[in-house]
């Protein structure tokens, strides 16, 4: 059944563009049509008010699912964000992703009531850290603890010290088993739907997006062996972090983070198993030498700093990087760049070959390599 | 064929551990494999072994090539081990996580090869462990740790292009992290 998408706030080159999308690229899966009979909407959010567009529409349309579209990023509470400009297999997934009636509506229907007053509240937020000259942060920094990576890292330390099992429940019937004696979790969370946990705020107890925690219990070992075979995945724990911080931290660090403190890289990600990040071979090498600041680490390899964020937050999460705390840690001059100036060309050609693998596997993995 | 001035990584590993198809991953030459039946105990967990070596090679152009050598993975021919080791990159470990004692695997090897490692770099790959049985990383860890030694430790399906790059990979970043990593992605 094709997805019925609206769109909203474009200009008309970039309405045109996306006719054109649904009518060639998305053939036979998207169709255009309007609002009030859309499965979801696709929103420009570029040159305007953000809080104060979002808001007028959320109290017009307060069931629509929607997407936002636009260059910097837009966090709004129950959307999914896509980035200009915007792969098509990304943009189809979302599409898909906010179309899909379980995940969509349980976002929508959860979070509408809230949403437009959250703008709004946001807004009037906004306004006043401008009036105190801190816009930056807002960028630089979120809160783990409002998102599934907050609950699950408190989780994880609570099944460690009680030495119990612990169930998590979210939405219907989604849940996390977190056991104190092994790196592994049981869950029934596919990829897609981490992806969308890892966007969404989570919600306050009683609503639909609460997130239930209790220890486990015989209906819950009922309930699991009910579930089909295929529906339950044995997860690394690390490898559950890293993919729903990599999602949640889109390039922010979490608030209370210091960008000129040391931190201690303890050992490798397994990187080859876990969410792929930009430039997160190159990090670890250079923070796995010696203790180093996020600032550091930035200006020294001259690379975006959401990669650095992004990296800092999911290494925090799996409780591989911590901050230096042994005196001789500030003793290091973390200034230095490992480099083998003979060899430094073929080293840099082999890199930019290997890095080709993977990258293109990267792209292989989200379909298609297009953008909008 | 070993070219002193030629760059070359080396594969090592105990048998099975997959050597021979990770250099057939991300070799853009078909592999040179002198393998034969295996007449000993390998015979046990594989049909055919390597007794010389492995040989692919990674083009990068302008007429510059990356050999990449596989060693056998027999302690019987650990003579071939030095000649090959000699002015190259940087060793690959491949430790196959279902064998009877992994642990032990790595150990020989990271003794093998430790002047080498004290002067150079190494990346460990630990192959099988979709299979659920075996150590864990951390278990890994712990006996890096005793060789003071902080690698790349990741676990690869060796058939996998991109998981032996990334192994490459940050075997390079290692040795030297100048170099900016580049993505073909395609913006319109």
């Amino acid at each position: 059944m094709k997805i019925k998408v609206a769109l909203h706030g474009m200009d008309k080159r970039c309405e045109d563009r996306m006719l054109t999308i649904f009518n060639m690229n998305f053939k036979g899966q998207c169709e255009h049509t309007d609002i009030e009979q859309a499965d979801t909407v696709i929103i420009d959010m570029d040159d305007k008010d953000v809080d104060a567009f979002w808001a007028e529409f959320r109290l017009k349309y307060p069931e629509v699912p929607a997407i936002i579209m636009a260059t910097d990023h837009v966090d709004l509470i129950g959307t999914l964000y896509v980035s200009k400009p915007a792969k098509l297999a990304e943009l189809l997934s979302a599409l898909k992703e906010s179309s899909n009636k379980e995940i969509g509506s349980n976002l929508s229907s959860a979070l509408n009531t809230q949403s437009a007053a959250n703008a709004l509240h946001s807004r009037d937020q906004k306004t006043q850290s401008r009036a105190n000259e801190m816009p930056k942060d807002l960028e630089l920094f979120y809160s783990p603890n409002n998102f599934l990576q907050g609950k699950m890292i408190k989780a994880i330390a609570k099944s460690k010290e009680t030495e119990k099992n612990i169930f998590l429940k979210y939405w219907k019937d989604h849940w996390v088993l977190i056991s104190p004696h092994t790196k592994f979790l049981v869950q029934n969370i596919n990829d897609q739907q981490i992806k969308t946990l890892g966007l969404v705020q989570i919600g306050e107890k009683g609503d639909q997006m609460a997130f239930s925690e209790h220890l486990f219990s015989d209906d819950e070992i009922a309930h699991m062996a009910n579930t089909p075979a295929s529906k339950v995945k044995v997860t690394p724990i690390d490898q559950f972090m890293w993919a729903i911080t990599v999602k949640t931290a889109r390039g922010r660090a979490p608030e209370g983070t210091s960008l000129d403190d040391l931190y201690v890289l303890q050992h490798w990600p397994n990187l080859p198993k876990l969410s792929y990040i930009p430039n997160a071979t190159r990090i670890s090498a250079f923070w796995l030498d010696q203790p180093q600041s996020i600032n550091n680490i930035i200006s020294k390899l001259k690379i975006p700093q959401e990669d650095v964020l992004t990296y800092f937050s999911a290494a925090v999460a799996t409780g591989i990087l911590k901050q230096a705390k042994r005196k001789e840690d500030y003793l290091c001059t973390p200034d230095v760049i490992k480099s083998d100036k003979k060899k430094q060309g073929i080293f840099s050609a082999l890199i930019n070959k290997v890095s080709r693998n993977i990258s293109r596997k990267k792209d292989s993995e989200e379909q298609q390599a297009d953008y909008v | 064929m070993f070219d002193k001035s030629a760059h070359k990584i080396i594969f090592t590993g105990p048998v099975g551990s997959g050597k021979s198809t990770a250099i057939n991953a991300i070799s853009d030459t078909p592999v040179i494999s002198t393998e034969e039946l295996a007449t000993d105990d390998v015979q046990n967990r594989k049909q055919t072994t390597t007794v010389a070596l492995d040989y692919g090679m990674i083009k990068l152009g302008m007429g510059e090539n990356i050999h990449l050598y596989g060693t056998p993975g027999q302690e019987r021919f650990n003579f071939m081990w030095d000649i090959l080791i000699n002015n190259a990159i940087g060793v690959v470990i491949l430790v196959d996580n279902a064998n009877a004692d992994p642990l032990t695997d790595l150990s020989f090897f990271l003794k093998s090869f430790s002047s080498f490692i004290s002067n150079s770099a190494i990346a460990i790959g630990i192959t099988r462990t979709d299979l659920g049985v075996g150590p864990t990383l951390s278990d890994y860890r712990r006996i890096l740790k005793d060789f003071n030694l902080n690698p790349p430790l990741f676990e690869i399906d060796g058939r996998k292009k991109d998981e032996v790059s990334m192994l490459i990979q940050a075997l390079l970043f290692t040795l030297d992290q100048s170099c900016q990593e580049t993505s073909d992605e395609e913006t319109v």
